[in-house]
């Protein structure tokens, strides 16, 4: 056992080498594209509605964002892999259904309810992994398998009638202020923090950008593939979790359709953050950005007076272009 | 040459009949086992007209399939047909049948989007789609203010809910996509490509063929059968909404993977029909058991699911005795 994870991490040192040697001037310049076009969006949007600038409305962007940022990076983890997870939204919807039963059905303490909330993101993702790993599903079809799943489980947890009014302690994590700062974003920082700490330096977080790349050198030099698909799902389940309890804390209410719409973002985000869909490549930092690109263009619409039945729209386009991109970048290296 | 019986049969029993088969049957005999009113007439022709729609848009999808895609956006594709269908008649005036060619050409507009996604620009299946789901649930949301376009002129009830022959004519809409499909994907140099697109992709392009034309071009069948099924759902509803069909590509989704397998290359137009019937009598029986709405989600997804991993395992199952076979 000891043994293997030494194997591991040469193999992973060499692959860390890899990766982090020679920043040639168009990596630089790619990576820092990503902060130009958010700071480009947001000066544009200003220039066309001064509201933008405004504290009041850059908070109400952040907060809207952190949702969304954790789900993105629970697909960001996924996408590691070479895999993709198209639960995740009906998983949120799951998890905050499963949060809201307890804190109104149940006399359990809040904390309670998010650690259940957790733990059926994380078995949601563990099913989901056995399937791409041990059933060897595609990871799409797995995946939208489990979306309906998800989706049903929900509509049975929650039955004809939906939840709403959580108790103070609960809701603080969706609308309170810590030091003058919301309390999701405090959320989304830990979580980023755990999350570039966690792919940087842990043996697993090494091990998923691995089986993206090469899933066979990845097995020659010692990692368990299936172990390591699973836990990539698991903690992408969980993270959609955190993103749910979030959500359902700011909302006050949960129904059977909250998730969906997170879904087509999650996928976007990620990939214009520079994370590959094939694999091996990308990171959280990128992710961020990317999910703040596409809160900022559906906030700065809302501004700008565009109707929001028009916003899947964009969103759909916007999922295409980037992985187009995607795909341009990856056929030029 | 002749191996033992035994083996054949239960190769038989394994390739060449879709797995969903069985499952079928035996579905048919718990339910009509515990409730009577399964197996009656009316019932089978209400289950002909609410799955008309579904059956059709299997039929498209498991072209898509076949070429070893995934097609995520017929459901917002048919909703997007149906409320420009509906448009077209209700504030241009035009005569329904003008309105349901502009719906076919809508569904295939759409179809060959996905196809430009996905050969093009070289976007998965699955995320093209899903692209191509959210522009047409947008646009079908924002062209008439996400409202529900009514006032459909009477003669345009016919297709939805009137007979020809004694038949009702959606399932006479059913029977031409079949043959259609069946043709195409048989007799066809069409058919021909969609199967090696599945099977070897590669090995297609090498060939000097334009793999790319006949990706697109099932993509856009797809399409086609979108805006069919939108013109009976029109109908039968004498209303068009814009998020009516969303949902409706799992169902589609699962049907064909049902009936075929999900592995490329593989899939029938019988496959399709009978993976369509299959959602179609499970969704029923749950009905008419009369489990609450709510549960039924659940319990659909779990049991489809299930066969999924059931019917990957049989897939796998006969691959392996296929290989054993060309060892002997």
């Amino acid at each position: 056992m000891n043994k293997k994870n030494n194997l591991a991490e040469t193999e992973m040192t060499e692959d860390v080498q890899l990766i982090h040697e020679k920043p040639s001037i168009g990596k630089i310049l790619s990576r820092f594209s990503r902060l130009g076009a958010l700071l480009l969006l947001c000066i544009g949007i200003s220039l066309l509605n001064q509201n933008f600038l405004k504290v009041s409305n850059l908070i109400n962007v952040f907060r809207q964002a952190a949702p969304q940022i954790v789900i993105s990076l629970g697909m960001t983890i996924v996408f590691l892999t070479g895999g993709i997870d198209l639960s995740l939204g009906s998983v949120v919807t799951m998890t905050s259904v499963v949060s809201g039963y307890v804190l109104t059905q149940t006399e359990l303490p809040w904390w309670f309810a998010i650690i259940a909330a957790i733990g059926a993101g994380a078995l949601s993702g563990f099913v989901t992994g056995q399937l791409i790993a041990i059933v060897k599903l595609p990871s799409a079809v797995a995946s939208y398998g489990m979306l309906w799943v998800g989706r049903g489980l929900a509509f049975a947890i929650m039955g004809a009638s939906p939840f709403f009014s959580f108790p103070d302690s609960f809701r603080y994590l969706g609308r309170g202020y810590l030091l003058g700062i919301p309390m999701p974003i405090w959320i989304v920082a830990i979580i980023a923090l755990i999350m570039g700490w966690f792919l940087k330096y842990t043996t697993l977080g090494r091990s998923l950008y691995a089986i993206g790349a090469n899933p066979h050198a990845a097995r020659a030099s010692g990692i368990k593939l299936s172990r390591t698909l699973v836990s990539a799902y698991i903690i992408s389940g969980m993270l959609a979790a955190i993103g749910g309890i979030i959500l359902a804390a700011r909302l006050n209410a949960v129904d059977q359709d909250m998730g969906a719409s997170f879904l087509l973002p999650a996928i976007a985000s990620p990939v214009m953050g520079g994370t590959s869909m094939a694999g091996g490549q990308g990171g959280v930092a990128g992710t961020i950005i990317g999910s703040l690109i596409m809160i900022i263009v559906t906030n700065g619409m809302n501004l700008l007076g565009i109707n929001s039945l028009w916003q899947q729209l964009v969103t759909g386009i916007v999922v295409v272009l980037s992985v187009w991109l995607d795909v341009i970048m990856r056929k030029r290296n | 040459m002749k191996a033992n019986n035994g083996k054949q049969l239960r190769q038989f029993i394994l390739e060449k009949v879709p797995t969903v088969t069985w499952i079928l049957i035996v579905m048919m005999i718990y339910f009509s086992a515990s409730n009577s009113n399964f197996l009656t007439f009316a019932n089978a022709a209400n289950l002909c007209r609410q799955g008309a729609i579904l059956l059709i848009l299997c039929l498209g999808v498991i072209v898509v399939k076949i070429t070893g895609g995934i097609e995520l956006s017929n459901g917002a594709v048919m909703s997007l047909c149906g409320m420009v269908l509906a448009w077209v008649m209700v504030n241009m005036n035009m005569p329904p049948y003008l309105a349901i060619i502009i719906s076919m050409l809508v569904g295939i507009l759409f179809g060959t989007l996905n196809g430009i996604f996905v050969t093009f620009m070289g976007i998965p299946s699955f995320v093209a789609t899903l692209g191509t789901q959210g522009i047409a649930v947008g646009l079908a949301l924002g062209m008439n203010n996400g409202n529900v376009i009514g006032g459909l002129p009477e003669k345009f009830s016919i297709i939805g809910n009137d007979n020809f022959l004694n038949i009702p004519i959606p399932l006479w809409a059913i029977i031409l996509v079949f043959i259609l499909t069946s043709v195409l994907l048989n007799k066809t140099p069409f058919g021909v490509y969609v199967y090696a697109l599945g099977g070897n992709e590669e090995a297609l392009k090498l060939s000097g063929k334009p793999a790319w034309l006949y990706k697109v071009l099932a993509y856009s069948y797809s399409g086609l059968t979108a805006g069919i099924a939108a013109c009976i759902l029109t109908s039968r509803n004498m209303a068009a909404q814009p998020t009516v069909g969303l949902g409706m590509e799992f169902e589609a989704f699962a049907g064909a993977v049902l009936g075929g397998s999900y592995i490329a290359g593989k899939g029938t137009a019988m496959g399709g029909v009978l993976g369509g019937i299959f959602i179609l009598i499970l969704r029923n029986g749950l009905n008419i058991l009369g489990i609450p709405t709510y549960l039924q989600l659940a319990i659909f997804g779990t049991v489809l699911i299930t066969a999924i991993v059931l019917s990957t395992l049989v897939e796998r199952r006969v691959q392996k005795m296929r290989d054993e076979e060309r060892e002997e």
